[in-house]
């Protein structure tokens, strides 16, 4: 329109950080949970969580494998991205990322590789032409299966689940770092910030497999391990009810303060977020699926495994609903201030531009379409070829 | 336990190492040549810069010929409203070929860029609806230059 003009004031009225970037913390949270979880039953040895063991592996590496897509689509040029590959600069927060990430999927990868290695083996074995040669080409050309060779795979899951948790953990809490350490934005700017990040992490893992372990067995006609949902449920529970106080916590801190910063978060919250945060995070969020836990958890005797099932279930799908919202309240929310903290602006996502709503959509339908075909490629729930490996 | 029972282990390893060898030799063929040479930087960049050809001018390059309207500037509201964020940048206006007529856009939308209410503009900013404004005065919004109908752009609050 006006190709020579350049220095107008102020020309902070867009929202640069769309929904990408909205969803780009949200799969990684979905990572980390997921990884969480399968170390209840690796690092743990917690034997109820058995039946999701080797599925939260999968998803955790579902989810890992397109968890940048939403960060390359916002760049606009992928192929920088390699930069801070190539060049690290060890001052930049974006490095930690490259170098996190690519550690976390190598242990993740091996950890994977070892679990279902006698499935391997199994189909290599079994299978024939060209639909056993990627199982072959896994074996590395090793078919040992002895008791001793397996307690070798035992002994080195343990060691890589154990060295993948801090890093699950790291990979998450950097995401909410590179929010907190951003000191000029007052919403953001806390050492809270990848504290809650990580513990809605948890919430949003852990739920995202309530409600695939149930959706799966339902439709594989099999019963929901109770001990395993039950687990999961109190663990939900409590990471839920960590997560919420902390984001309480935060927010009462800002108000008590009532520092300069105050003025312009009060009608942030008030205003601008009053559907996404208080309607969607913390009523619809946070205290409808805090009631279902704690029915779920303290009344747990008396319910009927359907009751249980439907109860865990719509909580975790609130839940998941929950960590979105937080997500979106951070990084939507926080650019919702102008820089200068003297008002605030709107955000009216698109539906078919490049960072539309649509595109979110498919790049969040993308990790599932992954999940299903590692499930069709190492069924993790298998009886067959799973009992080699229990 | 027999050192054979570990053979997965060891070419899992081996894959693993070989990767970084792969990863290492390329990046050291990715890097450019010049990375490094200033500070963690590509070092011919500072050139490539340089060489972006030079298009807006010096603020007070424009008092040497046109004093009289910057000293009305410097009086007025737009006091800190350099010449170029209106007029098109001086080289479009000193060419090589010589001096030739400014490019001025007069729209409304110009004006809006700055004067357009909206919410993250502080309180004390003058800023006004401009469909609301346009009709309170009865004017013809179609108009393209329809703000300087009534306002002087070198001095706004000086009607015409």
């Amino acid at each position: 329109m006006l190709p020579y003009l350049q220095y107008t004031f102020p020309n902070d009225i867009h929202i640069h950080w769309s929904i990408m970037i909205v969803l780009y913390p949200y799969i990684t949270g979905l990572v980390a949970g997921a990884f969480i979880v399968s170390a209840f039953y690796h690092v743990f040895q917690k034997k109820e969580y058995q039946p999701i063991g080797r599925f939260s592996l999968l998803t955790s590496l579902a989810f890992l494998l397109c968890a940048t897509i939403p960060l390359l689509n916002h760049l606009g040029h992928p192929e920088r991205a390699f930069n801070i590959m190539i060049t690290p600069n060890f001052s930049s927060a974006m490095a930690g990322f490259g170098i996190l990430y690519t550690l976390y999927l190598v242990i993740l990868l091996l950890e994977i590789w070892l679990v279902f290695r006698p499935d391997i083996i199994f189909y290599a074995k079994n299978y024939r032409g060209i639909r056993a040669l990627p199982y072959r080409v896994l074996t590395l050309g090793v078919y040992d299966l002895s008791e001793e060779a397996l307690r070798a795979d035992r002994k080195a899951i343990t060691i890589l689940a154990t060295l993948g948790l801090p890093a699950a953990c790291l990979l998450h809490g950097y995401v909410g770092f590179l929010f907190g350490a951003i000191k000029a934005n007052p919403w953001w700017s806390t050492p809270l910030m990848p504290i809650i990040f990580l513990f809605s992490a948890v919430v949003s893992g852990i739920a995202l497999l309530i409600i695939l372990y149930q959706w799966l067995a339902a439709f594989r006609n099999e019963e929901v391990n109770q001990d395993c949902l039950r687990g999961m449920a109190r663990w939900l529970w409590y990471f839920q009810i960590q997560t919420v106080t902390l984001e309480l916590l935060e927010i009462v801190t800002l108000s008590y303060e009532r520092n300069e910063e105050w003025e312009i978060i009060a009608p942030l919250l008030t205003h601008q977020l009053t559907f996404s945060f208080i309607s969607v995070q913390m009523v619809l969020g946070s205290l409808i699926p805090f009631i279902l836990l704690m029915i779920t958890v303290l009344m747990d005797r008396y319910l009927h495994t359907k009751v249980r099932n439907a109860l865990t279930f719509f909580a975790s799908l609130l839940l998941l609903i929950q960590v979105f919202a937080m997500r979106w309240n951070v990084v939507i929310g926080g650019q919702m201030m102008s820089k200068s903290l003297r008002g605030l602006r709107d955000f009216h996502p698109e539906f078919l531009a490049k960072e539309g709503v649509l595109p979110a959509i498919l790049i969040f339908a993308l990790p599932f379409l992954l999940l299903y075909l590692l499930v069709k490629f190492f069924p993790p729930f298998e009886k067959k070829a799973g009992q080699l490996s229990a | 336990m027999n050192k054979g029972h570990y053979r997965h282990l060891l070419r899992a390893l081996i894959l693993v190492a070989g990767a970084c060898l792969v990863f290492f030799l390329l990046r050291a063929f990715l890097i450019p040549r010049s990375f490094g040479k200033y500070g963690f930087f590509r070092g011919d960049n500072l050139k490539e810069q340089a060489d972006i050809p030079v298009v807006h001018g010096n603020p007070q390059a424009c008092a040497e010929c046109h004093d009289e309207q910057v000293k009305m500037i410097a009086s007025g509201p737009h006091a800190g409203v350099p010449c170029q964020d209106c007029h098109a940048p001086l080289t479009q206006h000193i060419t090589e070929e010589g001096i030739v007529p400014m490019p001025i856009t007069r729209s409304y939308a110009l004006c809006a860029r700055c004067h357009q209410k909206l919410d993250a503009r502080p309180k004390t900013f003058p800023q006004i609806d401009f469909q609301d404004h346009v009709a309170a005065k009865g004017k013809n919004w179609e108009s393209e230059d329809i703000c300087l109908n009534c306002h002087r752009s070198h001095n706004p609050l000086k009607k015409k």
